[in-house]
């Protein structure tokens, strides 16, 4: 049981980063606005949560123009997919019925 | 899984589902775009009866009109794409942000298939050999799968279901024999202006209700209010 703790990833269970990465994984990507509307979180409550998912490589931050402002979009990365199956399989384990 | 966790996830994954119903009915842009082609195709409608007009009565200038409509097409056009283009055709992102779908392709062949289909019969009623009502049937019948086909493919189903289903119920009405209007514009003998028209209320009609959806469907997502009920149990310390 200690072992199937250790692998429940922290980072993921949380219930802000959950939800930015289920959202992450039935879209292609998304920018800051839209995670801010949908999830009804303050803006650096979302920011910390972003910057946690990105140092961990679990999500990618693209930054370019769109005309003469800067934009900012996320998009969930390979690691991040993988993890985010491991994460509901190990739970599974944790919690049986 | 504990009784809790499977609440969790289950409402997770209403609240994806939600996501991806918002996601893929935003219609706002075509909202103007329909709207656009409705004025030109109104336009057009006058510039050629009255040319023919001005043919009938023997005064010359009856080009000025039709060189009007055709400008004015052009130019519409033209303004319309450089507008979507300027907004990279997200309408709703500085409300409520950007939100990308994975699409997939759509294959020229299908591409091909919509112009011969949609198009072709409208040559043949302009050449005479397929009456309007016949012609305008099988082109709307087209315009409904190719929506119902591109709709899948660009995940943007709700507008691609609705309006898809509304050029078929159009196709099956002049099927039965519901008058095909703007048929003798110009003594033209030609359903095209129909088309577009019967494709512009339709898209019209589809985007309103779309919109409506749409806004539905985000007050349901704020609505959810995912983690009030989980922050209790869940601290971030992370």
């Amino acid at each position: 049981m200690k072992q199937i703790h250790s692998n429940i990833n922290r980072v993921i269970h949380e219930p802000v980063r959950l939800a930015i990465l289920k959202i992450l994984t039935s879209v292609k990507e998304v920018d800051f606005n839209f995670l801010l509307t949908t999830l009804g979180v303050t803006k650096g409550n979302l920011a910390t949560h972003i910057s946690k998912l990105e140092t961990t490589g679990l999500i990618e931050v693209k930054k370019e123009f769109r005309g003469k402002k800067p934009h900012t979009s996320y998009r969930i990365t390979k690691k991040g997919r993988r993890q985010f199956e491991h994460y509901w399989e190990n739970l599974r384990i944790l919690a049986p019925e | 899984m504990s009784d809790d966790t499977e609440k969790h996830k289950a409402e997770l994954e209403k609240f994806s589902r939600l996501i991806g119903r918002y996601a893929q009915s935003r219609s706002l842009g075509l909202w103007i775009g329909s709207a656009v082609v409705f004025i030109d195709a109104m336009v057009m409608v006058g510039a050629i009866e009255l040319a023919w007009y001005i043919i009938e009565k023997g005064d010359s200038g009856w080009w000025v009109p039709l060189a009007f409509g055709v400008l004015w097409v052009i130019v519409t056009a033209v303004a319309l794409i450089r507008y979507e283009k300027k907004l990279d055709y997200g309408f709703y992102d500085k409300q409520d942000g950007r939100v990308e779908v994975k699409k997939e392709k759509i294959p020229i062949w299908a591409f091909c298939a919509f112009v011969l289909t949609v198009f072709g019969p409208v040559i043949l009623n302009f050449r005479g050999f397929l009456s309007s009502r016949w012609g305008l049937t099988i082109s709307l019948t087209f315009v409904g799968l190719f929506s119902f086909y591109s709709s899948k493919k660009h995940r943007d189903r709700a507008y691609g279901v609705l309006f898809g289903g509304l050029c078929l119920m159009l196709g099956t009405a002049t099927a039965l024999g519901i008058p095909v209007p703007l048929t003798d514009v110009g003594h033209q003998k030609s359903y095209l202006l129909a088309l577009f028209l019967y494709s512009a209320v339709a898209s019209l009609a589809t985007a309103v209700v779309v919109h409506i959806y749409n806004r539905a469907v985000l007050r349901k997502i704020k609505q959810m209010k995912l983690f009030e009920e989980w922050q209790g149990s869940e601290a971030d310390t992370q």
